[in-house]
């Protein structure tokens, strides 16, 4: 055991010399999950935690870093406070709040108790935020100042003798990239954050990172971050958020395919004809278009999201549901897609800017009237592609991608279009009104399945129709399901990197897009085609997909 | 999820003017006034937008007719029945297709009235945000206690296909009588209050024959557990820590304390499910029942058997009531010892409605004092927990199986 152990933190040292992407097998098939670490030092388990039903982490520090950001108000906050009134965290759980804002430790509990009592599932009560509040706490600092990283390490230690913390911390960054590295170097300069072994549970409590996309704004840059961020820390101390797989609807897909035995012998080039996956939003940058005209549509859900969804429909069935052999089979379907290079850019991806227009019946400017945006920008607003998977299973199956902001109407779905039938009996009847089967696995809203087939219309001739065949989540299981934060956050504190994007998966992603940033700043290429605000986008994208006689999903 | 305060859950309510009453001779009878009922509401009575945000996108206020599961639920009294029923009403977010509400109304003189009387109501969950209304129906069919067996056989053709099927036996008696295993037969799962249990030693060693009928039976599921997982939490969380996990093999010593509830339920029950969990968990078994004590602070006592052969050591389960209002019928604390504190000392304790106060004294790492958010669960808080399980809960059985070799033969007063 010792000697396998020894081996593992080798290949620890050397998998930081290089990046995954030049050593894959290195970085995916030795990889060693902490779970799988924990378990075999069997003698340190609580006996009284062995049910294994049970998901509660151990009594932690969570650290935020912009705590009086967006993102701490909208969506991190609630999600702690719905998990602790819950209970799925323990008693004594803290979070430390870290911001340049010159607040109080009662300043900061009453901002939260703002944003706990505009955002979060569960009702506030003077009793439930009492008990909550009391788990907060504030330190006040620049971000570049090795002032705060001291103060802030003598808080946690302090607070790790108050309470049964143990010196478990877990960092969030909720921070401009721009801060990842130099608020890492901070509290590893102060002592605050530890670089603990890939393949041993640490003995006096865990540190773990979690950080926000956008991993980088092209393939250089997240290669650069990694690499930083391997300077400080090992691979497994670090969950990189993709909120969408935190989502109850994606992680049903892999259940819908690997609980399933009845859709698995139609998964595959055989019966399908084409995948259609899209992310349309209604709105459009709402105030964040400091960082979209920046990232557009293909850094900001290209690169991230979409293809996400695109490995959860693709990718081979696992052989577990842990970490790393579910993130092993998604690297491997990124490493399979073909993606369009030099002249196929131009017939394969289209780029396109929403102009003014109406959306659900009210007006709305273009993106160049946008307050925040260059009149001259030539930003994406709409990006809508095809790839290939070149597998045994996908050779030859165009998958399509498409998203956009002000489109008709928000909606995230998967679309899985079967061929024909080989021989249609029916041919002489009238009114054969017959499209291929299709199931729809919508993400959002109205978070379901749908399946789409013919059937015989009721009558005394023969006529067909098809129909369609809805399971809608709020039918079955009477309620929406927990915030993707409120799991993602859960995972992180309980050490499962599942539903976390590993860093040859970042790597892999961005490999896939970097051709066509490359190719879109070539010069004498076009910029992005205008398209009516409350369309489905630029009339090239209909074109592109006519190419090969199909058609856009109206989802 | 608990609720902090069960009066802010939504409520569930009648669709107008969407109720019959009325006497029937079959089951078939009642589906067909449920069919025409439906027919009647979807026209007169459209689902309305949500009323915390607007309307958004197709789908979400479009009428959604529950397929999640059958509840079936049993009451031996209209004072039950309406319990039921108000319970029902107020799951908060998931609701079943079909709540039939099976009545023997022991309260009621026998006849020779064959006809059942039946009352058909459904509900509406509004829409919110993110959910789209959700609809449902409750049958309440009720008969006079002469007539209790043949509540089975109305109660499977009530059955809506291919949804799990819950029997939650919401009666404080009649637990392992011919109807309880007869709709247990035909349930994948059985809810029970064990609080309500009068004869610890008989009552539990029916629900231990559901549990030995392993994966042909129905799984169970019991409040009083339920009840218990802040504690289990708590007790758990002692020793998550490694330098406290030893302690556990070293206990020899632990006192429970439980209170008493309304209408005669008792945490006696809790109690030695909790004794049942630790036992199972740290290897501790039981020659026999809890023994009385009696005097100044009269309970119940055994010793059980604790380590391997090589290095065994006894340890000392107390049980006493508490007169302690506010534990209602769950704990009222918890202690446990450590080679008789010399190596550790942990206690929890209720100490208001909400909370829990837990303390840990450990040679060598500071005194841990805290405060834990754990409201006492209603019926509805339960019940929806409940309804959310699907698997066997192994820990859970283990624990009854302990819990039942714990039980004295006495009857609760």
């Amino acid at each position: 055991m010792h000697s396998i152990l020894e081996h593992l933190e080798q290949l620890d040292l050397a998998d930081h010399q290089g990046s995954g992407a030049e050593h894959p097998n290195a970085a995916t098939e030795t990889w060693v999950s902490p779970m799988d670490a924990w378990s075999s030092e069997s003698d340190k388990t609580n006996p009284l935690r062995s049910n294994g039903g049970d998901r509660i982490p151990a009594p932690c520090a969570m650290v935020i870093f912009g705590v009086s950001g967006d993102l701490t108000a909208r969506k991190l906050m609630p999600a702690l406070y719905d998990l602790t009134v819950g209970q799925p965290l323990p008693e004594g759980f803290t979070i430390v709040g870290v911001s340049h804002r010159d607040w109080t430790e009662e300043d900061f509990r009453a901002k939260m108790r703002e944003a706990v009592g505009s955002a979060a599932r569960m009702p506030v009560t003077a009793e439930s935020w009492e008990l909550f509040s009391r788990n907060l706490f504030y330190v006040r600092g620049e971000f570049d100042n090795p002032d705060t990283y001291a103060a802030l390490k003598t808080r946690l230690d302090a607070i790790d003798v108050e309470r049964p913390t143990a010196g478990n911390r877990l960092f969030y960054l909720a921070t401009s990239p721009t801060y990842f590295a130099p608020i890492l170097r901070g509290l590893s300069a102060a002592g605050a954050l530890e670089r603990q072994a890939n393949y041993l549970e640490p003995t006096e409590g865990w540190h773990r990172v979690v950080i926000e996309k956008p991993f980088g704004h092209d393939l250089p840059s997240a290669r650069l971050l990694i690499a930083e961020m391997a300077t400080l820390l090992t691979e497994r101390q670090i969950y990189r958020i993709d909120h969408y797989l935190g989502k109850e609807t994606v992680q049903n897909v892999l259940a819908f395919r690997f609980a399933n035995i009845l859709f698995d012998p139609v998964w595959n080039r055989q019966y399908v004809d084409n995948v259609q996956i899209t992310a349309a939003e209604a709105l459009g940058v709402e105030g964040r278009s400091g960082y979209y005209e920046g990232a557009g549509a293909l850094r900001d859900m290209v690169a991230s999201h979409l293809l996400q969804l695109l490995t959860v429909v693709a990718m081979e069935p696992p052989a577990f549901f842990n970490g790393n052999a579910v993130r092993d089979e998604k690297v491997k379907v990124l490493r399979s897609v073909v993606a369009p290079v030099g002249s196929e850019i131009a017939t394969r991806v289209v780029r396109g800017q929403y102009d003014h227009g109406f959306v659900g019946g009210q007006p709305v400017p273009g993106y160049l009237e946008e307050k925040g945006v260059s009149p001259e920008s030539t930003t994406e607003t709409f990006a809508a592609m095809r790839l290939g998977i070149d597998n045994w299973r996908w050779s030859g199956v165009p998958f399509y991608l498409r998203t956009g902001k002000r489109m008709p109407r928000r909606v995230t779905e998967i679309a899985v279009e079967f061929k024909r039938v080989p021989h249609l009996m029916f041919q002489n009847i009238r009114d054969l009104d017959l499209t291929p089967n299709v199931i729809s696995l919508r993400i959002q809203p109205d978070e379901g399945i749908a399946l789409r087939f013919a059937a015989k219309v009721p009558g005394a001739r023969t006529q067909l129709r098809t129909v369609r065949m809805d399971f809608l989540y709020g039918a079955a299981f009477g309620e929406s399901g927990p915030d993707a934060y409120e799991r993602l956050l859960l995972d992180a504190m309980l050490g499962d990197p599942t539903l976390f994007t590993r860093r040859d998966e970042v790597e892999a992603q961005w490999a896939i897009v970097q051709p066509i940033l490359d190719g879109w700043h070539e010069p004498g290429s076009s910029g992005p085609l205008p398209y009516e605000a409350g369309s489905w986008g630029p009339a090239a994208a209909d074109i592109m997909i006519e190419r090969d006689g199909r058609s856009w999903r109206r989802p | 999820m608990i609720h902090p305060n069960p009066a802010l859950r939504p409520m569930a309510k009648p669709i107008p003017d969407a109720h019959w009453h009325g006497e029937v001779a079959d089951a078939a009878s009642i589906l067909k006034h449920v069919s025409r009922l439906w027919g009647e509401a979807t026209i007169a009575h459209p689902p309305v937008a949500p009323s915390d945000g607007p309307a958004t996108t197709h789908g979400l206020a479009v009428l959604t007719r529950a397929s999640t599961l059958n509840l079936t639920a049993v009451a031996r009294s209209l004072r039950e029945a309406e319990h039921i029923e108000h319970t029902v009403v107020r799951l908060g977010d998931l609701y079943p297709s079909r709540a039939t509400v099976l009545v023997a109304d022991h309260d009621a003189p026998a006849t020779d009235d064959p006809l059942l009387d039946v009352d058909v109501t459904l509900l509406e969950q509004e829409a919110t945000k993110s959910r789209p209304a959700v609809r449902f129906e409750t049958i309440r069919v009720l008969v006079d206690s002469g007539k209790e067996a043949q509540l089975a056989s109305i109660a499977s053709p009530l059955l809506v296909a291919d949804l799990q099927d819950f029997l939650w036996w919401a009666s404080s008696s009649g637990m392992g009588s011919p109807l309880f295993f007869d709709l247990a037969s035909v349930s994948d799962r059985v809810i029970v209050d064990s609080a309500t249990i009068r004869q610890p030693a008989v009552e539990l060693h029916h629900l231990a024959a559901i549990v030995a009928a392993g994966t042909t039976g129905a799984k169970l599921s019991d409040f009083s557990w339920q009840r218990l997982t802040p504690w289990r939490n708590l007790i758990a969380q002692f020793f998550d820590h490694p330098r406290t996990v030893g302690a556990l093999d070293l206990i020899d010593e632990v006192e429970l304390t439980y209170g008493i509830g309304a209408n005669g339920m008792s945490g006696f029950t809790g109690a030695l499910l909790l004794a049942g969990w630790l036992g199972s968990s740290l290897g501790w078994e039981a020659p026999g029942d809890l023994v009385r004590i009696r005097g100044a602070e009269p309970g119940w006592r055994v010793t059980l058997r604790g380590g391997n052969d090589a290095d065994h050591r006894e340890v000392l389960l107390k049980v006493r009531p508490a007169a302690d209002p506010v534990a209602g019928c769950s704990l009222a604390s918890v202690t446990a010892l450590a080679h008789g504190g010399r190596a550790g000392t942990f206690r929890l304790e209720r100490v208001g409605a909400s909370e829990v106060s837990a303390r840990s004294d450990v040679p060598g790492i500071p005194t841990t004092r805290r405060m834990a958010f754990a409201p006492l669960p209603d019926d509805a808080s339960l019940l929806g927990e409940e309804l959310r399980q699907f698997g066997r809960d192994g820990t859970f059985e283990a624990a009854l199986m302990l819990a039942t070799k714990l039980a004295p033969d006495i009857t609760l007063d």
